[in-house]
Protein backbone atom coordinates (compact mmCIF):
# COMPACT_ATOMS: atom_id res chain seq x y z
CA UNK A 1 0.00 0.00 0.00
CA UNK A 2 1.05 3.23 -0.63
CA UNK A 3 -0.38 6.61 -0.15
CA UNK A 4 0.16 10.14 -2.34
CA UNK A 5 1.36 12.88 -0.64
CA UNK A 6 0.35 16.72 -1.93
CA UNK A 7 2.63 19.35 -0.05
CA UNK A 8 1.76 23.08 -0.16
CA UNK A 9 3.90 25.46 1.77
CA UNK A 10 2.58 29.37 0.89
CA UNK A 11 2.72 28.92 -3.50
CA UNK A 12 5.02 26.34 -3.33
CA UNK A 13 3.59 22.45 -3.83
CA UNK A 14 5.79 19.08 -3.35
CA UNK A 15 4.67 15.72 -3.90
CA UNK A 16 5.56 12.27 -2.28
CA UNK A 17 4.63 8.48 -1.52
CA UNK A 18 4.81 7.13 1.39
CA UNK A 19 5.01 2.97 2.07
CA UNK A 20 5.58 0.46 4.84
CA UNK A 21 9.35 1.11 3.56
CA UNK A 22 10.09 4.04 2.45
CA UNK A 23 9.09 8.30 2.03
CA UNK A 24 9.83 9.54 -1.33
CA UNK A 25 9.25 13.71 -1.32
CA UNK A 26 10.27 15.82 -3.84
CA UNK A 27 9.86 19.51 -3.58
CA UNK A 28 10.74 22.58 -5.46
CA UNK A 29 14.79 23.65 -4.55
CA UNK A 30 15.44 27.21 -6.64
CA UNK A 31 14.32 26.26 -10.32
CA UNK A 32 14.72 22.61 -9.58
CA UNK A 33 13.53 19.89 -7.52
CA UNK A 34 15.02 17.78 -4.86
CA UNK A 35 13.94 14.47 -3.65
CA UNK A 36 13.92 13.47 -0.30
CA UNK A 37 14.76 9.60 0.38
CA UNK A 38 13.74 8.21 3.96
CA UNK A 39 12.76 5.21 5.77
CA UNK A 40 8.97 6.22 6.49
CA UNK A 41 9.08 6.62 9.75
CA UNK A 42 10.66 9.19 9.01
CA UNK A 43 8.30 10.80 7.44
CA UNK A 44 7.11 12.94 10.07
CA UNK A 45 10.49 14.23 10.38
CA UNK A 46 11.20 14.78 7.05
CA UNK A 47 7.33 17.13 7.08
CA UNK A 48 8.38 19.22 10.16
CA UNK A 49 11.62 20.13 8.98
CA UNK A 50 10.16 20.85 5.61
CA UNK A 51 7.79 23.01 7.20
CA UNK A 52 10.07 24.62 9.96
CA UNK A 53 7.77 22.95 12.81
CA UNK A 54 9.90 24.39 15.71
CA UNK A 55 8.99 26.20 19.29
CA UNK A 56 6.45 28.63 19.21
CA UNK A 57 3.77 30.82 21.70
CA UNK A 58 0.81 29.54 22.53
CA UNK A 59 -1.76 31.86 20.86
CA UNK A 60 -3.56 34.02 23.30
CA UNK A 61 -6.31 34.17 23.34
CA UNK A 62 -6.60 30.53 23.05
CA UNK A 63 -10.16 30.75 20.78
CA UNK A 64 -10.62 29.46 17.81
CA UNK A 65 -11.33 31.96 14.70
CA UNK A 66 -14.20 31.46 12.02
CA UNK A 67 -13.78 32.63 8.66
CA UNK A 68 -15.75 31.99 5.64
CA UNK A 69 -13.22 30.30 2.98
CA UNK A 70 -13.73 33.23 0.35
CA UNK A 71 -11.84 35.73 3.47
CA UNK A 72 -9.62 33.04 4.75
CA UNK A 73 -8.33 33.20 1.08
CA UNK A 74 -8.38 36.75 0.95
CA UNK A 75 -6.79 37.19 4.22
CA UNK A 76 -3.83 34.69 3.20
CA UNK A 77 -3.48 36.76 -0.41
CA UNK A 78 -3.11 39.67 1.35
CA UNK A 79 -0.55 38.07 3.69
CA UNK A 80 0.06 41.14 5.96
CA UNK A 81 -1.59 42.85 8.73
CA UNK A 82 -2.42 45.87 6.69
CA UNK A 83 -5.61 44.45 5.59
CA UNK A 84 -7.70 44.50 9.11
CA UNK A 85 -10.80 44.84 6.65
CA UNK A 86 -10.86 41.73 5.72
CA UNK A 87 -11.53 40.32 9.64
CA UNK A 88 -13.04 43.55 11.32
CA UNK A 89 -14.93 40.75 13.07
CA UNK A 90 -12.68 39.03 14.21
CA UNK A 91 -11.05 41.06 16.50
CA UNK A 92 -8.61 41.01 18.65
CA UNK A 93 -7.33 37.66 18.00
CA UNK A 94 -7.25 38.17 14.63
CA UNK A 95 -4.74 40.90 13.85
CA UNK A 96 -2.33 39.17 16.36
CA UNK A 97 -2.98 35.89 13.82
CA UNK A 98 -2.05 37.92 10.60
CA UNK A 99 0.49 40.86 12.45
CA UNK A 100 3.46 37.58 12.74
CA UNK A 101 2.15 36.00 9.78
CA UNK A 102 4.94 33.21 8.73
CA UNK A 103 3.56 30.48 6.26
CA UNK A 104 0.79 28.76 5.18
CA UNK A 105 1.48 24.89 4.84
CA UNK A 106 -0.53 22.07 4.60
CA UNK A 107 0.66 18.49 3.84
CA UNK A 108 -2.44 15.97 2.62
CA UNK A 109 -2.14 12.25 2.08
CA UNK A 110 -4.26 9.77 0.22
CA UNK A 111 -4.27 6.24 1.18
CA UNK A 112 -6.91 4.97 -1.19
CA UNK A 113 -7.89 6.89 -4.71
CA UNK A 114 -11.59 6.40 -4.43
CA UNK A 115 -11.45 7.78 -0.62
CA UNK A 116 -10.79 12.05 0.62
CA UNK A 117 -7.22 12.15 1.97
CA UNK A 118 -6.48 13.12 5.45
CA UNK A 119 -4.90 16.73 5.69
CA UNK A 120 -2.98 18.73 8.66
CA UNK A 121 -3.21 22.76 7.54
CA UNK A 122 -1.73 24.95 9.80
CA UNK A 123 -1.43 28.67 9.76
CA UNK A 124 2.18 29.61 11.67
CA UNK A 125 3.09 33.18 12.67
CA UNK A 126 5.25 34.73 15.15
CA UNK A 127 2.58 34.51 17.96
CA UNK A 128 1.61 30.77 17.20
CA UNK A 129 0.23 27.86 15.38
CA UNK A 130 -3.20 27.77 14.13
CA UNK A 131 -4.90 24.42 12.53
CA UNK A 132 -7.11 25.19 9.76
CA UNK A 133 -10.00 23.03 9.99
CA UNK A 134 -12.23 23.43 6.88
CA UNK A 135 -15.78 21.99 7.15
CA UNK A 136 -17.84 23.45 3.87
CA UNK A 137 -17.31 26.73 3.36
CA UNK A 138 -16.62 27.72 6.45
CA UNK A 139 -12.94 28.07 8.20
CA UNK A 140 -12.14 27.24 11.66
CA UNK A 141 -8.71 28.65 12.48
CA UNK A 142 -8.12 26.70 16.03
CA UNK A 143 -5.00 27.61 17.96
CA UNK A 144 -2.66 24.49 18.61
CA UNK A 145 0.93 23.48 19.48
CA UNK A 146 4.16 22.13 17.58
CA UNK A 147 3.74 19.16 19.94
CA UNK A 148 0.04 18.79 18.98
CA UNK A 149 0.88 19.30 15.24
CA UNK A 150 4.04 16.61 15.58
CA UNK A 151 1.25 13.95 16.74
CA UNK A 152 -1.22 14.85 13.64
CA UNK A 153 1.89 14.70 11.45
CA UNK A 154 2.21 11.30 12.89
CA UNK A 155 -1.18 9.72 12.14
CA UNK A 156 -1.21 11.25 8.84
CA UNK A 157 1.46 8.76 7.43
CA UNK A 158 -0.06 5.78 8.88
CA UNK A 159 -2.32 4.14 6.81
CA UNK A 160 -6.03 3.95 7.28
CA UNK A 161 -5.91 0.18 7.65
CA UNK A 162 -2.59 0.52 10.43
CA UNK A 163 -4.82 3.15 11.84
CA UNK A 164 -4.83 2.01 15.46
CA UNK A 165 -5.39 5.47 16.36
CA UNK A 166 -8.97 6.11 15.22
CA UNK A 167 -10.32 6.96 18.27
CA UNK A 168 -8.01 9.65 19.25
CA UNK A 169 -9.42 13.09 19.31
CA UNK A 170 -7.83 15.55 17.62
CA UNK A 171 -5.33 17.38 20.07
CA UNK A 172 -5.60 21.41 20.50
CA UNK A 173 -3.20 22.50 23.55
CA UNK A 174 -0.09 19.64 24.40
CA UNK B 1 3.66 1.09 39.93
CA UNK B 2 5.00 3.79 42.93
CA UNK B 3 9.16 4.09 42.63
CA UNK B 4 11.19 6.47 44.90
CA UNK B 5 15.16 5.98 44.26
CA UNK B 6 16.82 4.87 47.45
CA UNK B 7 19.85 7.11 47.03
CA UNK B 8 18.42 10.77 45.46
CA UNK B 9 15.01 9.79 47.16
CA UNK B 10 12.89 11.56 44.27
CA UNK B 11 9.55 9.13 43.50
CA UNK B 12 7.87 8.75 40.25
CA UNK B 13 4.53 6.48 39.39
CA UNK B 14 5.57 4.30 36.41
CA UNK B 15 3.25 2.37 33.80
CA UNK B 16 2.74 -0.90 36.05
CA UNK B 17 3.95 -3.02 32.66
CA UNK B 18 7.19 -1.05 32.51
CA UNK B 19 10.36 -3.03 33.32
CA UNK B 20 13.32 -1.28 35.81
CA UNK B 21 16.31 -1.69 34.74
CA UNK B 22 18.73 -2.36 37.29
CA UNK B 23 21.95 -0.83 36.53
CA UNK B 24 21.22 1.70 34.09
CA UNK B 25 23.97 3.90 32.86
CA UNK B 26 24.32 7.74 33.27
CA UNK B 27 21.10 7.97 34.86
CA UNK B 28 19.50 7.34 37.88
CA UNK B 29 16.53 5.44 36.84
CA UNK B 30 15.71 3.65 32.99
CA UNK B 31 11.99 1.31 32.50
CA UNK B 32 11.55 0.22 29.70
CA UNK B 33 7.77 -0.59 27.71
CA UNK B 34 7.20 -4.54 27.62
CA UNK B 35 8.35 -6.16 24.49
CA UNK B 36 6.05 -5.09 21.05
CA UNK B 37 7.15 -6.72 18.13
CA UNK B 38 6.13 -3.99 15.65
CA UNK B 39 8.39 -1.50 17.23
CA UNK B 40 12.59 -1.00 16.31
CA UNK B 41 13.30 -0.64 19.92
CA UNK B 42 11.54 -0.49 23.35
CA UNK B 43 9.72 2.46 25.19
CA UNK B 44 11.43 3.73 28.19
CA UNK B 45 11.19 6.46 31.05
CA UNK B 46 14.41 7.44 32.47
CA UNK B 47 15.22 10.12 35.09
CA UNK B 48 18.89 11.80 34.96
CA UNK B 49 19.84 13.36 38.67
CA UNK B 50 22.39 15.76 37.90
CA UNK B 51 24.52 19.27 39.87
CA UNK B 52 22.27 22.55 37.88
CA UNK B 53 25.42 24.02 39.01
CA UNK B 54 23.31 27.59 40.53
CA UNK B 55 21.29 27.37 36.54
CA UNK B 56 17.45 27.46 36.82
CA UNK B 57 14.98 25.35 35.17
CA UNK B 58 15.29 27.50 31.84
CA UNK B 59 19.16 27.65 31.86
CA UNK B 60 19.17 24.26 32.70
CA UNK B 61 17.27 23.39 29.88
CA UNK B 62 19.40 25.63 27.44
CA UNK B 63 22.13 23.81 28.54
CA UNK B 64 20.69 20.02 28.10
CA UNK B 65 19.62 21.13 24.60
CA UNK B 66 22.52 22.17 23.38
CA UNK B 67 23.92 18.53 24.31
CA UNK B 68 21.29 17.64 22.35
CA UNK B 69 21.99 19.84 19.15
CA UNK B 70 24.73 18.64 18.45
CA UNK B 71 23.56 14.73 17.70
CA UNK B 72 23.24 16.33 13.79
CA UNK B 73 19.98 14.34 13.54
CA UNK B 74 18.15 16.00 16.73
CA UNK B 75 15.12 18.23 15.46
CA UNK B 76 13.59 20.18 18.41
CA UNK B 77 9.68 20.37 17.98
CA UNK B 78 8.49 21.97 20.88
CA UNK B 79 9.66 23.32 24.69
CA UNK B 80 6.75 25.15 26.69
CA UNK B 81 6.85 26.68 30.57
CA UNK B 82 5.89 25.52 32.70
CA UNK B 83 6.60 21.70 31.88
CA UNK B 84 3.82 20.91 34.59
CA UNK B 85 0.37 21.05 34.95
CA UNK B 86 0.83 22.01 38.58
CA UNK B 87 3.28 24.67 37.35
CA UNK B 88 6.97 24.89 37.08
CA UNK B 89 9.78 22.97 34.99
CA UNK B 90 9.71 22.92 31.47
CA UNK B 91 8.66 20.23 28.69
CA UNK B 92 10.32 19.91 25.50
CA UNK B 93 9.79 17.75 22.21
CA UNK B 94 11.81 16.56 19.75
CA UNK B 95 12.96 13.96 17.49
CA UNK B 96 16.29 12.19 16.88
CA UNK B 97 17.55 8.55 14.72
CA UNK B 98 18.18 6.06 17.62
CA UNK B 99 19.59 2.61 16.21
CA UNK B 100 18.36 3.86 12.86
CA UNK B 101 15.12 4.59 13.61
CA UNK B 102 13.02 7.25 14.42
CA UNK B 103 12.94 8.03 17.55
CA UNK B 104 10.84 11.34 19.40
CA UNK B 105 12.09 11.85 23.18
CA UNK B 106 9.84 14.22 25.59
CA UNK B 107 11.38 16.03 28.43
CA UNK B 108 10.58 17.19 31.72
CA UNK B 109 12.79 19.07 33.14
CA UNK B 110 13.05 20.92 37.23
CA UNK B 111 15.38 22.54 39.30
CA UNK B 112 15.52 21.89 43.13
CA UNK B 113 18.22 23.95 44.76
CA UNK B 114 20.87 22.82 43.32
CA UNK B 115 19.60 19.82 42.00
CA UNK B 116 18.40 19.36 38.33
CA UNK B 117 16.11 16.74 37.65
CA UNK B 118 15.26 15.69 33.79
CA UNK B 119 12.38 12.90 33.05
CA UNK B 120 13.35 11.47 29.88
CA UNK B 121 10.87 9.61 27.48
CA UNK B 122 11.71 8.39 24.52
CA UNK B 123 9.61 5.84 22.11
CA UNK B 124 9.69 4.92 18.46
CA UNK B 125 8.21 7.81 16.24
CA UNK B 126 5.23 5.57 15.18
CA UNK B 127 3.91 4.51 18.14
CA UNK B 128 4.22 7.97 19.84
CA UNK B 129 0.83 8.84 19.67
CA UNK B 130 -0.26 5.06 21.81
CA UNK B 131 2.14 6.33 24.40
CA UNK B 132 2.08 9.92 24.70
CA UNK B 133 -0.69 10.37 27.48
CA UNK B 134 1.23 7.48 29.52
CA UNK B 135 4.53 9.22 29.34
CA UNK B 136 2.82 12.59 30.10
CA UNK B 137 1.14 10.88 33.71
CA UNK B 138 4.39 9.27 34.86
CA UNK B 139 6.02 12.77 34.42
CA UNK B 140 3.49 14.48 36.36
CA UNK B 141 3.41 12.03 39.20
CA UNK B 142 7.37 12.83 39.92
CA UNK B 143 7.92 14.74 42.91
CA UNK B 144 11.90 15.60 44.02
CA UNK B 145 13.74 14.50 46.78
CA UNK B 146 12.27 15.93 49.95
CA UNK B 147 15.45 16.66 52.11
CA UNK B 148 19.29 15.89 51.11
CA UNK B 149 19.66 12.57 50.69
Amino acid sequence: MAGELILQRGDRFGRGTVTGGDARITVPRGDAEQEIVVASDFAPDVLARLNDLGPRPRPEPFVPLQFTAADFASVLAAGDPAAPALYADHEPAAERFMAGFREHWRVEVSWKPDRPGRAVEVVDTDGGLWLVIREGSDVELRPTTPSAVWRLLILLICPDDDLRYSAVRIPVRG
Amino acid sequence: MRYRHPEHGFAIDLPDDFEIYRRPPLVALLAYAPEDVREPFKAAIGVGVEDAKGADVERFTDASLVEQERDAGFQLIDRVSPGFSSGGGTRTLGHHELAGRAATVEQWRLVVGEVGYTITTTCWTLVYETLVHAFAAAAETFRPAEGPP
